[in-house]
């Protein structure tokens, strides 16, 4: 049980560097753009595809990660006030565990459809980059699969009694 | 179910929205909660098939993930993890300190004027609250400042974060309202610097009734040579916000690009006091991905919940019944306003203004207010809602920070909170206090 909840997070924490590195490849792909512009009176035409894609790519990596961090907001006013041992508090631990389980599954089912029809009919963005769109959709389906793998892990936990569930110390404020 | 929704269309309304609060109040994290709640009013309401859902959560969740705008989102977050992790604030505070002494309150109002000035450069108020806050929190208590009068500026000044640009929440609400985020950014400053100017007032107004709030002047005074080595400390924050707030008020710069250009100052600027090590470079790209992640999950929910409260029709609905009340401009803003107050005290500002938009958003251009404007008083309410009791996030960062129950802290922020209630008053009465800089510069 150890070693599977240790790899998932070994998993989620690599797709939250591969998010940091999309962060700097956005930073320097802006920064080009503005040098090009400056000096070149041009444009690396593919500022607003790429860093779109980008954005999303990001967002999806980390968000196994910033799961197990603590660092997604949710409303603690009555789990707060709950005893963090009772067997009420854990069942709404677990409710609340599937209830999210089934709103990230539908999109990560349809993402990994599209994906592998995107892949086999060769469909492109029709822009000037002309970008296969089954890439950058891949990096969304990763992170949403992790983050369900990451999710179930800690479902896994809060069956076991393996977290505390004392929601007022589990607030994480992004700032540590 | 179907025909529930042409029979009775608003107690529709009511059942998604109650639905809304239970998945919320139950504690599923909230980007989850807003998706979940936006299935279940499809399927049961709607009969929608599982798959044209899935087409539909998936073409929106694409749809919103790629905006390019949303990419100063986490170069802004990064910045100010860099800037939280070095110094600056340290150099802030005593670089401050011989410029506030001579205004009655002294040291309070290094929490004003050091947030006000780190809220230039950063996005988010609680970034603001602890960086400042870490500082001077202990720095005022040590010298014999009164420690709620501190406790309480710092909570009012933090929530400067969100209104001086840059400011997450203009980056969001300005995608999801398609509002130009650089005109956004340019109506946030002067109602930030008018809330912080009434801060700073009500606190020398405070000290000079009451002396004993501030300890005993030294005998020593500070010289101008003092005032002048304040603004060498203060020298990294003075260069980076002309380089993210003069790129986009000029006009040559995005929003991204004074972003791109702020991160890459702030690097060189800690590299040059030798304060980047590679630990700081990566926790705050650390904590940039996790903020990042945070934001943009919610934001892609709230756009799935628009779509879905569309199909619903709940916007038209709402917006029925309140055009039915006959509120006229003022009595609207004031319903949306208590909505928003009374939301604040259970809910985090971002949540409330991503779950609300698609209803009020509607309602406030149908009424003839400039959706720059309300942009502007959005945010203000969203500040509101970090320092109200018992969900407020500032509230939380301070409880850290001084070691007090976050009831003390709140009763504490109240006075403050009442003079960032007065602004989003003045706000209503007098617009141009936000629209008269975006419509100069653009």
């Amino acid at each position: 049980m150890k070693t599977f909840q240790d790899i998932v997070f070994f998993i989620s924490r690599a797709a939250a560097v591969l998010a940091g590195v999309i962060i700097v490849y956005m930073v320097c792909h802006i920064l080009l753009e503005i040098f090009v512009r400056s000096t070149f009176a041009t444009s690396t035409f593919s500022l607003d595809e790429l860093i779109g894609y980008s954005v999303a790519a990001c967002a999806y990596l980390g968000l196994g990660y910033t799961l197990e961090k603590g660092g997604l907001i949710r409303v603690n006013l009555v789990l707060s006030k709950m005893n963090p041992l009772s067997r009420a508090r854990k069942i709404i631990e677990v409710l609340c565990c599937i209830g999210t389980l089934i709103a990230m599954g539908l999109p990560l089912w349809y993402f990994g459809r599209s994906v592998i029809v995107k892949y086999g009919s060769g469909y492109t963005s029709g822009t000037m980059l002309n970008a296969p769109q089954w890439i950058p959709e891949s990096f969304l389906l990763v992170g949403l699969i992790i983050f369900w793998i990451q999710l179930l892990a800690y479902l896994f936990r809060v069956l076991g009694n393996q977290v505390d569930l004392d929601a007022s110390r589990a607030a994480n404020l992004g700032i540590e | 179910m179907t025909e529930l929704i042409s029979a009775q269309p608003l107690l529709v309304a009511v059942l998604v929205l109650g639905i809304m609060f239970l998945f919320l109040g139950m504690g599923i994290w909230v980007f989850a909660a807003l998706t979940l709640v936006s299935l279940t009013g499809l399927v049961v309401f709607l009969d929608m098939p599982i798959d044209r859902l899935g087409v539909i959560v998936k073409g929106t969740m694409w749809r919103s993930a790629t905006t390019w705008e949303l990419a100063a989102i986490p170069i802004f977050v990064w910045m100010g993890e860099l800037i939280f992790r070095t110094d600056v604030s340290e150099r802030l505070f005593k670089g401050l300190e011989p410029w506030v002494d001579l205004i009655p309150g002294r040291l309070f109002h290094t929490n004003i004027a050091g947030c006000t000035l780190f809220a230039a450069v950063s996005g988010s108020s609680v970034a603001t609250t602890a960086t400042i806050g870490r500082i001077t929190t202990k720095a005022l208590k040590e010298r014999g400042y009164n420690e709620w009068l501190s406790v309480g500026s710092l909570a009012g000044a933090g929530s400067l974060g969100l209104m001086i640009p840059p400011s997450i929440v203009m980056i969001i609400y300005g995608v999801l309202a398609e509002v130009s985020i650089a005109r956004l950014f340019a109506a946030g400053l002067f109602p930030g610097l008018l809330a912080a100017g009434l801060y700073s007032t009500f606190i020398a107004l405070r000290c000079s009734i009451n002396p004993n709030l501030v300890p005993k002047r030294a005998e020593v005074r500070y010289t101008n040579g003092d005032r002048l080595r304040g603004l060498v400390l203060m020298l990294p924050i003075l260069v980076l916000i002309p380089l993210v707030l003069g790129g986009i008020y000029s006009g040559l710069a995005t929003p991204s690009e004074a972003a791109a250009l702020g991160l890459t100052g702030t690097l060189i600027i800690t590299t040059v006091m030798r304060q980047l090590t590679w630990k700081v470079l990566v926790e705050s790209l650390g904590g940039a991905v996790r903020i990042t992640c945070m934001a943009l999950s919610i934001l892609v929910a709230a756009g799935i919940l628009s779509s879905a409260m569309g199909f619903l029709h709940i916007p038209q609905e709402i917006s029925k019944l309140i055009v039915s009340l006959e509120l006229g401009p003022y009595g609207l803003i004031l319903i949306i306003g208590i909505f928003y107050l009374v939301l604040g005290l259970f809910m985090e500002g971002l949540s409330i203004c991503v779950m609300s938009l698609p209803i009020t958003l509607p309602l406030i251009i149908g009424a003839g207010y400039d959706p720059i404007w309300f942009g502007i008083f959005l945010v203000i309410t969203v500040e509101l809602a970090q320092v109200t009791p018992p969900v407020g996030f500032n509230l939380f960062v301070l409880q850290a920070l001084s070691g007090q129950p976050i009831e003390k802290v709140a009763i504490a922020a109240f006075p403050f909170f009442l003079l960032l209630a007065s602004t989003a008053v003045l706000l209503v009465f007098f617009p141009q206090i936000a629209l008269w800089l975006p419509d100069q510069l653009y």
